[in-house]
């Protein structure tokens, strides 16, 4: 149990970090086109948050059980959100406002939905929690 | 003779075990809660449909949320707002789409909380007002049609166009034929039931959220910048009434069975909370976003805006998981009114209304192409009835239960084995027919909808109080709720098998 909340730890801190990247490279677009910015931002807070959140609920929880619920639920959101970077950040759309700032959010975005549906199988495995509690 | 120790240790602890929380001193999970050993019930149709939820399968607020949020993330939510684009100015659209959510938000908050409480179905919840046919009837008329199988058929349909839109040349993606595939996969989940239901919504709420993003800022860029859209007029000017009405038909029904949702919540204010933000934050999000979307394109081209912007995976994405979310929601909750009355499980009744409704679907598409008018008439007819079922339902659990007969709100709606429920009770009928034709046809001012509920309300509350002050009852018949909950006596038979398992 405790390497599983070190893994669940490390990704959602990993999450933190990288979507920080992101809200700085988006706020860097907007003075450039605040059309591509705006969903930039949105996806980069809406991970930087969930996460920021999953990490101070999940201190105080001990309970197995619990604590694989919460869990599941904040790398679903970041998961998610991967899904979407996936999609959407390698797109001429925000390519051509900063090639290299879309690709490096493509790659963050791929870790976070792959690294993300990994921890969701392993919690449930561990903790029996559902894998949509 | 020689004393059993070990005998009396052991029933000692046993006694211990059960009868002391031990889990909370220890951190150990008991073997059986108080709950789980209370649970006497048989449940013969899957999922609880006729039965109360038990306490392991309860989930969380969060979970609720995504749930509701997924069943509006979809194309029709959009073209909502789209039409809201074509009426309004974007201050006048804002306006609109906050009110019209506002109503949406407290009549769906008032039932979600029902639901929690309960832990029953709409159409189980509304065995008390209605009867327990009543129930049937009313609900095939709310959801067994209209969100069963009729919705159901309208969004595979508009699946099938959104699919001709992105593809046109494709035979796989003309109307007709992504309308059949399209109502297949929708039906997976739905049959799998709150689970398969909750891992979509899981795996897509926030991927929809931020492709619908992506797809109004690409779209007011295309379409010429914000200052366009700050000016813009609307091509169809309407007033403010006709707006709100739209946007509470729009997902009125909606708003009437979140029970089949919460009655899984852990938390009844949590479960109405995860309705009414879902609806003030998202959906107002929704339908400003494709409001703007028509102001600066001219037209809610959704997935259009996507493909301009070179986000085309994105854009096949955003409609298939989109409608997927939100259709296996109309399928599992139209399925789960005909369990009353049917020999069959729900999931069989998954299928069985979801070949139906895709055969529908797929033949509209096949004759009517991509007419826009049915989903018009659709919403104008949702808009209009499906309130009065509602306001019903509110009266008697909050009005007549609660404040006039000071009824413990988990005991409302309570299910115990050996207790009668009517088969048919008049009061709910005559409320709902009465709030239903006068809002809808009678009076014309104001708010149809809203008319309907406010209506049916009132009536429903006056009656159920008067009548029970004189000592009349307006019933038919009387079920005796068994083990099996509010199954059909035909399912007998399916009861042993499932004690048999």
């Amino acid at each position: 149990m405790e390497s599983l909340k070190r893994y669940v730890n490390v990704y959602l801190i990993f999450s933190i970090i990288t979507s920080l990247i992101g809200v700085v490279l988006g706020a860097l677009l907007v003075n450039v086109d605040p059309y591509s910015a705006f969903p930039w931002l949105l996806a980069t807070l809406l991970a930087f948050l969930t996460s920021l959140v999953g990490v101070i609920r999940l201190r105080g929880i001990s309970e197995p059980y619990r604590y694989g619920v919460v869990s599941i639920q904040h790398i679903w959101w970041v998961a998610s959100v991967g899904f979407a970077g996936v999609m959407f950040y390698p797109a001429d759309y925000f390519r051509r406002v900063g090639g290299v700032e879309s690709t490096i959010m493509s790659v963050i975005s791929a870790i976070w939905l792959v690294w993300g549906l990994y921890l969701i199988y392993a919690v449930h495995k561990e903790t029996k929690a559902p894998v949509a509690p | 003779m020689f004393l059993d120790l070990s005998a009396i240790y052991t029933t000692a602890v046993n006694e211990r075990y059960i009868n002391y929380p031990l889990h909370l001193i220890q951190g150990v999970k008991p073997l059986t809660t108080a709950e789980e050993r209370k649970y006497e019930w048989i449940d013969v149709m899957g999922d609880y449909s006729l039965v109360p939820v038990p306490e392991e399968a309860l989930r969380t607020t969060t979970a609720i949320f995504f749930v509701f949020t997924g069943v509006l993330a979809c194309i029709a939510a959009l073209w909502g707002g789209a039409v809201l684009g074509l009426q309004y100015t974007l201050r006048d659209m804002v306006v609109v789409a906050i009110v019209g959510c506002l109503i949406q938000g407290v009549i769906g908050f008032l039932t979600a909380y029902m639901g929690a409480a309960s832990r029953l179905s709409t159409y189980a919840n509304m065995s008390w007002p209605y009867g327990r046919y009543g129930a049937f009837l009313w609900g095939l008329a709310l959801a067994g049609i209209t969100c069963g199988i009729g919705w159901f058929a309208v969004e595979t349909w508009l699946f099938g166009i959104m699919m001709h839109d992105l593809v046109p040349d494709n035979p796989l993606m003309s109307v007709g034929v992504a309308s059949i595939w399209g109502g297949l996969l929708m039906m997976t989940t739905a049959a799998i039931g709150i689970k398969g239901i909750a891992f979509l919504s899981y795996l897509t709420v926030p991927f929809w959220i931020v492709l619908a993003s992506i797809s109004f800022a690409s779209g007011i860029m295309v379409g010429g910048g914000w200052e366009k859209v700050l000016t813009a007029q609307p091509a169809q000017p309407a007033p403010f009434g006709v707006g709100v009405a739209q946007v509470v038909g729009l997902y009125i029904a909606g708003a009437t069975i979140t029970a089949d949702i919460s009655r899984f919540a852990k938390s009844r204010v949590g479960a109405g909370l995860a309705w009414f933000v879902q609806v003030m934050v998202v959906e107002v999000f929704f339908l400003v976003g494709a409001g703007i979307l028509v102001l600066a394109m001219g037209g809610a081209r959704i997935t259009e805006a996507l493909l301009a912007v070179g986000v085309g995976l994105g854009a096949y994405l955003l409609a298939v998981l989109g409608q997927w979310t939100t259709n296996d929601n109309n399928l599992y909750s139209g399925a789960l009114n005909f369990t009353l009355i049917s020999p069959v499980s729900r999931r069989a009744l998954v299928i069985i209304l979801g070949v139906l409704g895709t055969a529908v679907a797929a033949y509209v598409g096949f004759v009517a192409g991509a007419s826009f008018d049915p989903f018009i008439s659709f919403l104008t007819l949702l808009g209009s009835f499906v309130p009065a079922v509602a306001g019903t339902l509110i009266a008697d659990f909050y009005i007549y239960r609660g404040l006039y007969k000071k009824i413990p709100v988990t005991e409302r709606y309570k299910l115990r084995i050996g207790d009668r429920i009517p088969e048919i009770n008049l009061t709910g009928w005559i409320s709902t027919a009465i709030g239903g034709v006068l809002g809808t046809w009678v009076i014309t001012a104001g708010i149809p909808s809203l008319n309907s509920l406010l209506i049916s309300l009132i009536v429903y509350s006056i009656l159920a109080i008067v009548f029970d002050k004189a000592g009349v009852h307006l019933t038919i018949g009387k079920y005796e709720v068994r083990e099996y909950g509010l199954a059909p006596k035909w399912a007998v038979r399916r009861v042993s098998e499932a004690r048999k398992r």
